[in-house]
């Protein structure tokens, strides 16, 4: 049932551009989706995979190495530039790739790397299609898959595959319909001849085309408006229902706080300025509970304009600090990101902007005409605050009763909020006198007390209960919001009175010249901290959030060579405040900065090699008995069988049999033994194994034959077993 | 005389007149001693006939021919009842089926009637005319041919009937050597005068009861058994091997064991007979016929595929 080598050819051709089509197919949108490059280049990695498949006149280690070869080649083009001295490059890159993969820490892959595990999961792939093709003769299920495939990109991304689903569909059709074919000629023993592909083809062709065609052509209703939209209703279903993971973003809405939140680094604003900053949008002051809500009835707003004064409860830093900071938003947010010691916005010749700042919040909101609008670009003048240490250590708690109705606001708590809260604060704080100090004991109260950062392991509160005491007592893991409110609430039990700050962290940077650094603030950054009230001092920031660095914004003053009046008690909360190291980490930067940790302490430690190495060596050491199985494998079968006196026959029968299977003379379902003998007999030489055949036949169909003496045919056998061992 | 040397004389005998087709010497042999019957399928002239003479004049038997034609009646084949007046009785006049070795000469060109009282014959190894049955003296032994080439005016076989022969044989031509000396021995005499028994009929039937003392391991059937469910499973045939062509495979690798001087049947013996036992009795689906694959082609196919049982472990 042999083809003629010409037919055979240019039948598998056809199926192997079909399967390339098909192929192709999936490599189109995933280069558009993620930004894979050099599609050619792949291609043409896969044109190579298929045509080493299809001829294999060179010896099997060949091809291997020219696909790693031409895999090389992609990656140090890609990688590389082709220059030479971006080899160490490289090859440090697969190094650290290889401990972060050994230490699995997937995130810390190179991009070199990932492209050759891509190249190779392809290589593996088509290795697979080609097994589908030539061996099973069925393709549906990579048919489907494609299918599949492209109608989920189809509908989740923004890839249109109108067309690649239709050429898909006809290219599998006629790829299921050739291979069942084929699979006819096979397993009838078909002699496939032109003339049977032809009669066979052009039906299925016909078929194809005609009900392709019949399909283009019939009305089709168009699609129904009140569907429901699956990306929204899924990612719905994702975000409220299965899991409550929320996208991370600035949001007005508090009231409801908890709840996991996943990254998204979509860009919200581009800043410019000389130091990285958190930049404060607005505050809340009225705690329910669950969440903060801004109270009811009119807003109170005061207007300002370009150059002018901003009336924020903030107090500008020091003339010396004075600095200037280019907004450029993203997103059409109706406010302004305010840096700490905002004095005013800078004068724009394009457009009669007008500002006011709502005073219950503090949120500054650009208007046109008396409408709110999105301002894309400003410039903002700005002198970081300092406090003098010596003047925080004087805060007292006297100070705060006198403090005006004013402040009655910012010591709300709810009546439901349980008791052990206020206890818990009393705690913390009741060994430190100043105001200041006992903000601070708070604020790191979170860093030693086993609680931990965490973005998605947090649940809403539950019904009935305080997400402060939720998040202090029962949890212990949170995020920014956790983290502030709690401080917020624990602050206004001693009296001390705090708001709670919503805005944005300082962003990652982009480049950097000598005079600004240029950061882009994503989702990702938004954050929440803490403004207290120190009596004689103003408002300061706080930042309890653990894994991220806070303010420095507190000058020592009280240090022997600034001040006169150092003394041993302002020790403890300086030596505190040098701990902090400079502010200026954000969100992502510090979850990077804890994998890196991660990574760093796997390697001083030492990646744990000597598993790895123990298999390596098993690894080795199987592979060396593998390859001399021919050798020490009959050896030791023949010693134990020298020590043996009753010999099993069937036993000696089925090892010889396994030891002439490794020198390449397996015996054939359908052989008798004798066939075999004689076969064996060919390539050994001599009649040992007819021998041996002829006693054993008749131990095994003569019954007549009770027991069979070893000796008889241990001679042979052991010729047998000792040549095969060459 | 030994057995085996008692047999290969035989053999010898029929080759000295058949010359280049001992195989087919043996297994007309094997059938004989196996008490079966030989369905021999080939076109005219190859020695059909001598085969038989042959093998008749070898044991001594009494060697009756039928041709059979369109107009052939049972009564001719089986024999008729006559009055005989001079007794005033019904006197059984034997037909040509009464004999030992019978030569049944294009089968396949009688009516389905007398095909019938041939088969009933050949199986029960009697003939029942007027409701008296009267045994076919042994040894019975029926050689059938049939021509496969002609078809007009013929009565094909059932497969239901074929399924009555042991063996399926096909002459086929001789080759050039052999069909010279063919020609060199028909020169001088005619060799099948010149043939002389080698064995009697006593020693031909203490050979066929020395068939069945010739073991069978149940490996060995269970291969056969294995072989012939093959044949009712495979995609291209309408009906495989029946028992009773399990049965004829194990009988006749009895006889070619005995043949062959050995005491035990080997899967050997299965794999060289199965074809000749099992293709007769398969009925092919059409698409075979599309594909040009013969019966034998599939027995053969299904020899090289079905394991081979080799360990005593492996018994169901």
């Amino acid at each position: 049932m042999k083809k003629s080598p010409t037919l055979h050819w240019a039948s598998l051709l056809v199926l192997y551009t079909l399967v390339f089509l098909m192929l192709y197919e999936w490599l189109e949108p995933i280069s558009e989706l993620t930004g894979t490059g050099h599609l050619p280049l792949i291609v043409a990695f896969v044109i190579l995979c298929f045509a080493t498949n299809l001829i294999t006149i060179w010896p099997a280690w060949c091809n291997t190495v020219l696909k790693i070869g031409f895999i090389g080649f992609i990656v140090f083009y890609i990688h590389g530039n082709l220059d030479p001295a971006a080899i160490p490059k490289i090859f440090d890159e697969f190094v650290s790739s290889a401990k972060a993969l050994l230490t699995l820490h997937v995130d810390n892959i190179a991009d070199s790397v990932r492209t050759f595990i891509f190249l190779v999961l392809l290589w593996m792939t088509i290795y697979l299609i080609h097994h589908w093709l030539t061996v099973r003769y069925s393709i549906f299920l990579f048919f489907f898959m494609t299918i599949f495939f492209l109608a989920s990109i189809d509908t989740f991304t923004e890839y249109d595959a109108t067309y690649p689903l239709i050429r898909v569909m006809c290219v599998g059709f006629f790829l299921v319909g050739m291979l069942f074919i084929e699979k006819v000629f096979v397993n009838h023993h078909m002699q496939p001849t032109l003339l049977r592909y032809i009669k066979l083809m052009v039906p299925l062709l016909l078929m194809i085309v005609v009900s392709s065609a019949f399909a283009y052509v019939m009305p089709k209703s168009e699609p129904a408006v009140d569907l429901p939209a699956p990306i929204a209703a899924i990612n719905d279903w994702v975000n409220k229902q299965l899991t409550p993971t929320g996208k991370i973003g600035y949001v007005e809405d508090d009231t409801q706080l908890g709840g996991s939140f996943e990254l998204d680094d979509t860009p919200v604003f581009d800043v410019w300025a000389k130091e990285p900053q958190y930049l404060r949008v607005d505050t809340k002051y009225i705690y329910t509970g669950k969440g903060w809500e801004r109270k009811n009835g009119d807003i109170y707003v005061r207007s300002f304009d370009y150059d002018e004064r901003v009336p924020l409860s903030i107090k500008p830093g020091p003339t010396t600090n004075n600095d200037t900071m280019t907004i450029e938003m993203h997103k059409q947010y109706q406010f302004l990101a305010q840096p700490y010691g905002l004095r005013k916005i800078e004068s724009d010749d394009f457009d009669n902007n007008r500002f006011y700042v709502e005073l219950d919040t503090e949120k500054i909101r650009p208007t046109n005409a008396e409408q709110r609008t999105t301002l894309e670009n400003y410039s903002m003048r700005y002198s970081t605050p300092v406090y003098k240490l010596s003047d925080l250590n004087k805060t007292s708690m006297h100070e705060l009763e006198s403090l005006g109705d004013e402040f009655d606001k910012y010591l709300q708590l709810p009546q439901s909020l349980p008791r052990r809260v206020r206890a818990l604060a009393h705690e913390i704080t009741k060994d430190e006198t100043s105001v200041y100090d006992k903000t601070t004991a708070i604020e790191s109260y979170f860093s030693v007390n086993g609680f931990r950062y965490s973005r998605d392991e947090v649940d809403y509160p539950e019904e009935g209960q305080d997400y402060v005491d939720q998040f202090l007592f029962d949890t212990k893991v949170g995020y920014c919001d956790n983290f502030s409110t709690a401080m917020v609430v624990m602050l206004r039990t001693q009296g001390i009175p705090a708001r709670w700050v919503k805005g944005f962290s300082e962003g990652d940077v982009v480049d950097s010249t000598r005079d600004t650094t240029h950061f882009e603030v994503t989702n990702n950054n938004a954050h929440s901290w803490v403004e207290a009230y120190m009596p004689g001092v103003g408002w300061m920031q706080f930042e309890p959030t653990i894994g991220f660095s806070g303010f420095d914004q507190v000058e020592d003053d009280t240090r022997p060579d600034n001040a006169a009046d150092a003394s041993a008690d302002e020790e403890a909360p300086k030596a505190e405040e040098e701990k902090k190291p400079t502010p200026q980490q954000q969100e992502q930067q510090q979850q990077e900065q804890e994998k890196q940790a991660q990574t760093d302490t796997a390697t001083t430690k030492g990646i744990t090699w000597w598993p790895w190495l123990v298999a390596l060596v098993l690894l080795v050491v199987a592979y060396i008995l593998w390859r001399t199985r021919i050798k020490w494998i009959p050896r030791y079968i023949e010693t134990r069988y020298a020590t043996k006196s009753d010999v099993s026959l069937e036993q000696a029968y089925n090892d010889l049999l396994k030891v002439l299977a490794m020198h390449g003379l397996k015996k054939a379902d359908g052989e008798t033994l004798q066939q075999f003998a004689k076969r064996v007999d060919a390539q050994l030489g001599e009649h040992h194994m007819k021998e041996f055949v002829a006693h054993y036949e008749r131990y095994i169909y003569d019954p007549s034959v009770e027991t069979m003496q070893w000796d008889k045919l241990k001679e042979s056998w052991q010729y047998l077993i000792n040549k095969v061992r060459g | 005389m030994d057995t085996q040397v008692k047999l290969q004389a035989i053999i010898d005998n029929i080759e000295k007149v058949m010359i280049g087709k001992r195989h087919i010497a043996e297994l007309s042999v094997v059938a004989l001693l196996a008490q079966g019957h030989v369905l021999l399928e080939d076109v005219p002239g190859v020695g059909k006939t001598m085969m038989v003479r042959s093998l008749a004049k070898s044991i001594g038997a009494t060697f009756k021919r039928i041709q059979f034609t369109p107009d052939l009646l049972p009564s001719d084949v089986l024999g008729v009842s006559i009055y005989n007046p001079k007794d005033m009785e019904f006197e059984f006049r034997p037909g040509p089926l009464m004999g030992n070795i019978v030569l049944a000469d294009e089968i396949n060109r009688t009516s389905p009637k007398t095909q019938a009282a041939l088969l009933e014959g050949m199986e029960e190894a009697a003939v029942t005319v007027d409701g008296e049955t009267i045994e076919i003296p042994k040894p019975f032994f029926v050689m059938a041919t049939q021509n496969p080439i002609e078809y007009e005016g013929t009565y094909p076989l059932p497969e239901a009937q074929l399924d009555r022969f042991l063996l399926k044989l096909k002459m086929g031509y001789p080759d050039i050597l052999d069909e010279i000396e063919v020609l060199r021995r028909a020169e001088s005499t005619k060799p099948i005068e010149t043939l002389a028994s080698v064995v009697t009929l006593e020693e031909l039937i203490h050979l066929q009861q020395e068939v069945k003392q010739i073991h069978v391991d149940d490996l060995v059937k269970q291969y056969i058994v294995t072989l012939a469910q093959a044949t009712r499973e495979h995609p291209y045939v309408y009906l495989g091997a029946s028992p009773r062509g399990s049965i004829a495979l194990m009988k006749a690798a009895q006889a070619y064991t005995l043949l062959k001087g050995r005491t035990f049947v080997t899967p050997d013996d299965i794999q060289y007979l199965a074809p000749f036992v099992f293709s007769h009795r398969l009925i092919l689906k059409p698409e075979a016929r599309y594909d040009n694959v013969s019966a034998e082609d599939i027995v053969g196919r299904i020899v090289l595929n079905t394991a081979v049982p080799t360990r005593k472990s492996e018994a169901l």
